[in-house]
């Protein structure tokens, strides 16, 4: 049985990023889908990039692999191009491999080396193709969907997915220190247990387990993409103008609590 | 199951964030929290602003009055329980309700620990965190009345993340704040109430009016966006965890600083 879960009954001011040029990657589906659709509901050009078929949404979709680092570059010149600017970028795309994933000491290296490299790697990539256009642009912001496996660790090891999570943290910071002098701002957010097509091949298996993590989030449900979202479009948003090189953490509490 | 997997529908032109909910804001009729009542207020919000000084306080309220979102002045002393349950009261009696409680009110007097008497220790722990404890228990009663409660603690980066000579007591005081914030949060979660703390860095506030424009330029250089925060941009953030919006975010400190404290050598 699914979990009750409630969505946010208001949302930003409709055109709080009308005139503005948003690329979002993982937009396939999930977390980054309702990102990319939020976005373009505020009012913003979205332009939406992910491995997976369109779901259909009223955005400009991109298929293409975000760890082709020549694809990320055209991809993003053509963005430019069409637009003549692009103000923020949310690094959405990640996998999370949980049936071959593990501990350090049995995880298979092919796994190890594709996890880094979608939820590292081509984040890397297109903030280094990304960043020289929004300075372009004059300010912007970025926003990276880490996870609080990035801040804590798993007693069910998964050492691929939160090392990488690990990463974008660092990367973001990294980012938001060095491109903070010119107006460009970059944040993390940290889901805890949100209910996505990623994570829900764990439920079905497990029908128990939703159930068991809502009971065990203090908040007594689990999250949202609504909820992700919302945060996301705080981060970018002028009403975070002061924020950069924070993670955000949207868990209802989860991680407060020992265990 | 399906349905979670696409993008949810949302109200085609959605009101302002916190239309029809009733804010009260410790320390709100200056500096950082009248920053946070302006934003409130600008997001629909009934605001009650609180400070020891009536004469100000009205003055503030009447600039920030909005015809949809009203804003009184009560007088209390936050190191006074009673002075903030009548605060909890007035806010009530006036709106109707109490759906946020900001509590702001602080001082920093800046005393090398060398110098620092009892005293000086028991006014800044007193302002600072034994009045978070007073207007957390006053409001609770009317938070959990809420549909939507929430509590947003003013901190700082000074005690939870950094240091500053002169100010200990402070520093030790918003630390306190912290923690208190993270039990609180598991403990008012069953009644769908969230608590979370902003952590503000440097704000042009009138603390900062003497410091001369030459002092001003060299913390501005300390500051990856490179420049100081204005009152406004912790509003921002206070408003973010006020509304619907942050419902699943709660025992969270959100750090408001321009990147100020991410380099390991400043500058």
């Amino acid at each position: 049985m699914a979990p009750e879960t409630t969505e946010p009954s208001r949302a930003s001011p409709r055109e709080a990023f009308a005139g503005r040029v948003a690329f979002v990657t993982g937009a396939g589906g999930g977390m980054g889908r309702q990102i990319a659709a939020d976005l373009a509901r505020a009012g913003a050009r979205v332009f939406a990039a992910d491995l997976k078929d369109s779901p259909g949404d009223a955005v400009d979709y991109r298929q293409f692999d975000v760890t082709d680092e020549d694809r990320v570059a055209g991809v993003l010149g053509e963005v430019f191009a069409a637009c003549g600017r692009l103000d923020y970028v949310v690094n959405a795309a990640g996998v999370g491999w949980f049936d071959r994933d593990g501990a350090v000491a049995v995880i298979d290296r092919g796994v190890w080396d594709r996890v880094l490299e979608v939820n590292l790697t081509a984040a890397m990539l297109v903030c280094r193709h990304a960043l020289p256009l929004v300075e372009r642009t004059g300010r912007g912001a970025f926003v990276h969907v880490a996870s609080v496996a990035g801040l804590r660790n798993s007693d069910d090891p998964m050492d691929a997915y939160q090392v990488s999570k690990a990463g974008l943290i660092s990367l973001s910071r990294a980012v938001a220190l060095q491109y903070g002098p010119l107006g460009i701002r970059s944040n993390t957010i940290c889901p805890g247990a949100i209910l996505t097509p990623m994570i829900q091949p764990l439920y079905d298996a497990e029908p128990a387990r939703a159930e068991r993590m809502a009971r065990r989030t203090p908040l007594r449900r689990l999250g949202t993409v609504a909820d992700v979202s919302s945060a996301c479009q705080f981060l970018l948003s002028d009403q975070a103008a002061f924020v950069t090189g924070v993670d955000l953490v949207v868990d209802g509490g989860w991680t407060l609590a020992l265990p | 199951m399906s349905g979670h997997t696409g993008p949810s529908a949302r109200p085609a032109v959605p009101g302002p964030l916190l239309a029809g909910r009733t804010a009260v804001i410790t320390g709100g009729t200056r500096g950082i929290g009248r920053g946070i009542a302006e934003v409130l207020g600008e997001a629909g919000a009934r605001v009650v602003i609180s400070g020891r000084d009536a004469d100000r306080g009205r003055k503030v309220a009447d600039e920030l009055s909005a015809p949809d979102a009203p804003c009184r002045f009560h007088r209390a002393d936050v190191r006074s329980q009673p002075d903030l349950e009548s605060l909890a009261q007035f806010a009530a009696d006036e709106f109707g309700s109490l759906d946020v409680l900001v509590h702001n009110a602080g001082v920093y007097p800046e005393v090398p620990l060398a110098e620092m008497s009892e005293a000086d220790w028991d006014l800044v722990h007193d302002t600072n965190l034994k009045s978070a404890f007073f207007a957390f228990r006053a409001c609770l009663p009317r938070l959990k009345e809420s549909p939507a409660g929430r509590i947003v603690f003013v901190s700082s980066i000074t005690g939870p993340i950094t240091g500053y000579p002169g100010l200990a007591a402070y520093g030790a005081s918003k630390a306190g704040m912290n923690g208190f914030m993270r039990t609180a949060a598991i403990e008012v979660a069953p009644f769908g109430i969230t608590v979370n703390a902003v952590a503000p860095g440097s704000i042009r506030t009138e603390g900062l009016a003497g410091l001369g424009a030459q002092a001003i330029e060299a913390m501005e250089a300390l500051i990856p966006l490179h420049r100081l925060g204005d009152p406004r941009d912790i509003g921002g953030a206070v408003l973010y965890l006020a509304s619907d919006l942050a419902s699943f975010v709660t025992g969270q400190s959100l750090v408001v600083d321009g990147g100020q404290i991410l380099p390991e050598i400043p500058g």
